[in-house]
């Protein structure tokens, strides 16, 4: 896994979002915005983003009862938030590493 | 920055341990899975090709029943193989059901015995109930363990 830092999941609600996917297989729209204290409008915009990175699928299973919104990583998603967890880390082992280019792989021999 | 990065990482470890809070178990899943299993087991081992069939479709609807119940009730799912290490007991229960499944197969083709099919539908019953279990403990266990 590459430490890499991620714009799309660096944004706090987003980590603390993709925290909570990668944890899970998948979480219903009202346990995220449960958990995370946000209003429905606040959460839905940082779905959105996510969702647009190619990072998160929405899904509306039908069935009996209200329609209820779940949410999940995708694979490439899951990879994007464990290669942030990652460059967190490096960081804090390594405080002098420079992090002014996000998007860039932490350590790798093409870091500034 | 190392104090934002460890701010980012706390963060983290918070909602991987409010993900474990909201893995409550209801207390009849295991039951169900168990008894989904041991009827599984014995539809395989004492039923002609209709009870065989219907036993097969009855665990995978019910299975399919009791998932959905969870999500429902929890409204997260952790798939037994995205669970990482935790993951190593639903593979367990999942590799005992398939050799209990064979050998339950096999008894009732091969022997007139019946009493090794329920002393299997029995071992599979507590095994959902057990293995499951311990699934859910070590999951917790694991997202409160850290990042």
């Amino acid at each position: 896994m590459t430490a890499r830092f991620d714009d799309v999941v660096h944004a706090p609600n987003r980590l603390r979002i993709c925290a909570l996917l990668a944890a899970s297989s998948s979480a219903e729209f009202a346990v995220l915005r449960d958990i995370l204290g946000v209003a429905d409008s606040v959460l839905s915009k940082h779905l959105k983003v996510l969702q647009d990175a190619g990072y998160l699928a929405i899904s509306k299973p039908t069935g009996r009862g209200r329609v209820k919104t779940w949410v999940s990583l995708t694979a490439e998603g899951r990879r994007a938030y464990a290669g942030h967890v990652q460059a967190l880390k490096a960081l804090l082992d390594a405080p002098d590493t420079p992090i002014d280019a996000p998007g860039t792989p932490v350590g790798s021999p093409g870091a500034p | 920055m190392e104090s934002n990065s460890a701010d980012h990482l706390s963060v983290i470890a918070e909602a991987r341990a409010a993900v474990a809070d909201r893995l409550i178990t209801p207390w009849w899943y295991h039951p169900i899975l168990g008894l989904l299993i041991a009827g599984y087991l014995l539809a395989l081992g004492l039923g002609d090709t209709v009870v065989k069939i219907a036993g097969v479709v009855l665990f995978a609807a019910g299975s399919a029943a009791l998932g959905s119940a969870y999500r429902r009730l929890t409204g997260v799912w952790v798939s037994g193989f995205q669970a990482g290490p935790a993951g190593r007991w639903a593979g367990a229960l999942g590799g005992l059901a398939g050799l209990a499944a064979v050998a339950s197969l096999a008894i009732g083709a091969l022997t007139d015995l019946r009493w090794p099919v329920w002393c299997l539908a029995l071992a599979g019953f507590a095994a959902g109930i057990v293995l499951g279990r311990r699934f859910d403990a070590a999951l917790r266990a694991q997202l409160r363990a850290g990042v």
